[in-house]
């Protein structure tokens, strides 16, 4: 025993001591790149904006996670939960209260079924120009063999617009009263 | 005694392969080849996870989770039984002990140090936040946990005398019958 932790313990250090240079030497080039690539991102989902702060997040809120202020309106990142797991998604929408676009950005979700939305163009579309109104089976056709996905990402694209509008998703009232 | 000035012959364990098979064979017969593949293959993995997260940042990497452990595990598993046969030293459970006590702590250094497990809250954050102890804790304890069932039910599987008709197939399709119901599994939780 002790001759076979003498040959593996080494090992798994070497691998641990290799990942860790890896990562710090990739550290600020990691850094720079995601956050280039962020701004691309945050500016396809929200067409004419350019420049994004970031704005405090109520911590009552699980399924708002962050929410970022453009020039057309705000691009939200929305949680939650899944089949298998937490769905984390970016939802543009504009001042008007309407979705402006989509992109999964975290899912667990069964290969071949559920996880298939990441991929799922026409699915995702579905959610553009949507008011806070997504609902499965009346003007969303849920992806075959997940309909709890599809629930939940609809669920989802709802708050990101009701946080915007302010919108009550359970009445349906907004603090504007309209 | 293989003196160094030999000249090269297929199997031989003065050329590379040979000492390749040699080390392998040693590996196996004292039981901790198992335990090194899985190091490899999570430490492969997750550096490829950075490399790729470090080009293209947008990118939907797939996560360290269940079914993703499993797979590893049973690739370790697979590669284990068609490595060289060896004659074991010891027992098959004693053997096996090294590397289910090794494979948390496999579990908890390599992803902690690749920065997996991170709370993601942007994709800068996600590129750079170091993981939550609790988190790598959880980690560690979900792979050692899984790493240890399947390690079980494969080798249960492989002693069947039932598969000893079809050696070389056998453990590719346990492997993958045991990948789709640890997915099935993971789904249900």
């Amino acid at each position: 025993m002790k001759r076979s932790l003498t040959a593996t313990l080494p090992a798994i250090l070497l691998a641990a001591a290799l990942l860790l240079c890896l990562r710090l030497g990739l550290l600020e080039a990691m850094r720079q790149n995601a956050r280039r690539e962020e701004l691309a991102m945050l500016k396809t989902l929200l067409p004419g904006s350019t420049s994004f702060t970031a704005q405090s997040v109520a911590d009552g809120d699980e399924t708002i996670r962050a929410a970022y202020r453009g020039e057309t309106g705000f691009v939200v990142e929305a949680c939650t939960r899944g089949y298998a797991g937490d769905i984390r998604l970016l939802v543009g929408v504009s001042q008007t209260g309407r979705t402006t676009g989509v992109v999964l950005r975290q899912m667990q979700e069964t290969r071949s079924l559920g996880r298939t939305a990441l991929r799922d163009h026409a699915f995702l579309a579905q959610f553009l120009n949507t008011s806070g109104d997504a609902a499965v089976g009346s003007n969303v056709d849920a992806i075959t063999g997940a309909t709890v996905t599809s629930r939940a990402i609809a669920r989802a694209v709802n708050a990101a617009v009701a946080y915007v509008t302010g919108a009550d998703t359970a009445t349906h009232a907004t603090d504007q009263g309209d | 005694m293989i003196k160094p000035n030999q000249p090269n012959q297929p199997g031989r364990p003065n050329q590379p392969s040979g000492r390749l098979r040699l080390l392998l064979r040693r590996a196996k017969e004292e039981g901790w080849l198992l335990i090194l593949l899985l190091t490899a293959l999570l430490c492969a993995a997750l550096a490829v996870k950075l490399l790729l997260r470090w080009r293209m940042p947008a990118i939907l990497l797939p996560e360290l989770d269940a079914p993703n452990i499993a797979l590893l595990s049973l690739s370790a598993l697979s590669i284990d039984h068609y490595a060289p046969p060896a004659k074991p030293t010891k027992p098959a459970a004693a053997r096996r002990r090294l590397s289910l006590l090794l494979a948390p702590l496999c579990f908890l250094l390599l992803p902690w140090a690749a920065g997996e497990g991170v709370a993601v809250a942007s994709l800068s954050n996600q590129a750079t936040a170091m993981a939550e102890p609790a988190g790598a804790l959880r980690l560690a304890l979900l792979g050692g946990a899984i790493f240890a069932a399947l390690t079980l039910a494969f080798d249960s599987l492989q002693s069947r005398p039932a598969f000893e008709a079809m050696p070389r197939l056998a453990p590719a399709v346990n492997a993958l019958c045991l990948f789709c119901a640890a997915q099935i599994l993971a789904g249900l939780l």
